[in-house]
């Protein structure tokens, strides 16, 4: 399994895949091999293309706006939301998630199994550390990643 | 003939939505002939994050800068281990400043393939993203991944990692990378990226018909020095007013307040001047290699070069530079042959350092000042968008007038959203947050 953070750790809760990938290293008995590889790729959302792998269980994990509660932790697949690409079209920043997604996809990149897990963000600004709410939603993705590696074994 | 044409009232108002609220917005308002507005309008700045390093340690402010921006990290990162140096009195080697060029030239070459493919490209096809170019010109897709892998390549054989590079620190590396690495890099360079440029000159050959043709003269400044196309180093040059030292950044720069930009504009000699690729093309065009300089010819792109459209163009000449000098460097390493070498991270002094770093959208400020615990008190960081965009401005009004009466609202927009893209601006620093809607 690999678990792909996105997300800058300097922008409040946009932090949110760090802190998962930090709480995952820490998971699991000393010596034992981790079901996973973990991958940080900051705010490079394009290099999710050279990450997907096809034959393993990709996860994503991404602050996301869905018009949930703050805090709130969705899963669901690529295909099961329409993704807005709101990009301005003016900069490089533009380029996120959402066009990865859409150049994996017409590329034939798109792995099988690729699950992305989003937190409702209550803030994001400059600035270091999760909100409350969303510091309370890491140990919840954290045991749905667990149960993916269960489900899987 | 489009009834939208020879208008003697143009009311244009491009709201760019982006992932999180309102960054920047093309403003144009017209009445009966006379222009009263022609602007970018900026609601939100990555001005805050010198707050963030108030009472940072000097080991710290690398990696808190390098996290402001993805796509510009590399180049925070090093401009801020120039002015921690500058301050510190810390001294570093021929190899550290040569494995920060190699570092340097990865980057610039991966933000500037970027923007020409994945931003430039699709406004010359008149589709609205990349995403489309998949069906219709997937080799020119493929290529683009394939070199903006590569760069990252460089980034990661050099900085432990591409996107936020660890083994960059105050006063040198704390990893060198072996021959052996060097040489896979280069063999890469050699065999793939080097032909997928000149593959994108001739890409950006078949396109350039679809470059706006506007003039505008401004104020050109860039970093420029005796021994290379300065990006790592140099003075602070003006095409207009000469070199200075960057001790002078702040006389360069010149911070002003507007009402319509929560960014700061600034001037010189000028009511604005240019940073970024054209203006280190037209500043330093002489210290370029000479394949870069075959490809300009091909391009049609000239020295005095007053199109700011043409800000791509040189972005892909300079990407080759990039790659050839990444080369040559390489084999100056395997020359000397890399070796560990302690980072000097012992001050000799604390006061105030200035870093200046050519970043692929021009010259980038961080000026600290430490106390006597290596702990900064003050930051002042000057970004290079902050620093074009009188210039974007004055572009606009030069350039509606000019096209009112022969073009439609939409072209008008859409060669006003052209403009504003050419210069790549770094906007607000990146948010990759996802905007989802659940499919009913």
């Amino acid at each position: 399994m690999k678990v792909i953070a996105v997300g800058n750790a300097f922008y409040g809760d946009d932090g949110v895949g760090a802190a998962v990938l930090a709480g995952l290293a820490g998971v699991g008995r000393e010596g034992d091999a981790p079901p996973w590889e973990l991958v940080d790729l900051g705010t490079d959302a394009l290099a999710l293309l050279e990450h997907l792998e096809p034959g393993r269980v990709n996860i994503v994990v991404d602050a996301a706006r869905m018009g949930l509660e703050p805090g709130a932790v969705a899963v669901f697949a690529p295909d099961e939301v329409k993704v807005r690409i709101l990009g301005d079209g003016l900069s490089l920043h533009g380029l996120g998630l959402a066009e990865a997604f859409g150049l994996a996809q017409r590329l034939g990149k798109m792995p099988a199994e690729v699950l992305v897990i989003g937190v409702e963000p209550a803030q994001v600004a400059v600035g270091e550390g999760l909100s409350d709410a969303v510091a309370a939603a890491v140990p919840r993705v954290i045991d749905i990643i667990q149960a993916e590696v269960l489900r899987h074994a | 003939m489009s009834r939208d044409l020879g208008l003697e009232n143009l009311d244009i108002n491009v709201k760019h939505l982006t992932r999180v609220e309102g960054h920047g917005n093309i403003v144009v308002d017209m009445k009966n002939g006379v222009l009263h507005k022609a602007q970018l309008d900026i609601v939100e700045a990555p001005r805050y994050f010198e707050a963030l390093l108030k009472g940072r340690s000097f080991h710290e402010a690398a990696i808190i800068t390098s996290r402001i921006c993805g796509i510009c990290s590399l180049g925070h990162q090093l401009t801020s281990l120039k002015a921690t140096e500058q301050a510190l009195g810390l001294a570093v080697t021929e190899q550290t400043v040569l494995l920060r060029k190699l570092l340097i030239h990865g980057a610039t070459l991966q933000s500037n393939v970027l923007h020409a493919y994945f931003l430039a490209a699709p406004d010359f096809l008149k589709v609205g993203s990349v995403i489309p170019l998949v069906a219709t010109h997937p080799d020119v897709v493929l290529r683009a991944l394939r070199m903006k892998k590569l760069a990252n390549d460089i980034g990661d054989a050099v900085g432990g990692r591409a996107v936020h590079p660890i083994t960059c620190v105050p006063g040198g590396f704390t990893h060198v990378p072996s021959v052996e690495t060097l040489r896979l890099l280069r063999g890469k360079l050699v065999e793939s990226m080097v032909p997928d440029w000149l593959a994108t000159v001739e890409t950006m050959k078949a396109l350039a018909g679809a470059i706006p043709v506007f003039e505008r003269p401004t104020e050109y400044i860039s970093l420029r020095n005796d021994h290379d196309y300065a990006l790592y180093d140099g003075d602070i040059c003006s095409s207009d007013a000469g070199c200075v030292p960057d001790s002078e950044y702040r006389r360069m720069t010149n911070e002003f307040i507007v009402p319509h930009s929560s960014s700061k504009h600034c001037k010189v000699s000028r009511s604005s001047y240019m940073v970024g690729a054209l203006a280190r093309w037209n500043n330093n065009h002489d210290k370029l290699c000479p394949e870069a300089l075959q490809a300009a010819a091909t391009l049609g792109l000239k020295p005095g070069c007053a199109n700011p459209y043409m800000n791509t163009v040189a972005q892909v000449v300079e990407a080759g530079h990039c790659a050839l000098d990444a080369v040559a460097i390489i084999d100056k390493l395997l020359e000397m042959g890399p070796r560990y070498e302690k980072p000097n991270q012992e001050p000799t002094q604390y006061g105030t350092g200035i870093g200046s770093t050519e970043v692929p959208r021009g010259i980038l400020y961080h000026e600290y000042t430490y106390d006597r615990q290596a702990r900064i008190v003050k930051a002042n960081c000057i970004i290079p968008t902050g620093q074009n965009l009188a210039n974007i401005d004055d572009d606009m009004k030069k350039l509606v007038p000019e096209v009112v009466a022969t073009k439609s609202k939409e072209e008008i927009t859409s060669w006003l959203e052209m403009l504003v893209r050419a210069y790549d601006p770094c906007i607000s620093c990146s948010v990759h947050m996802l905007d989802v809607e659940f499919l009913e």
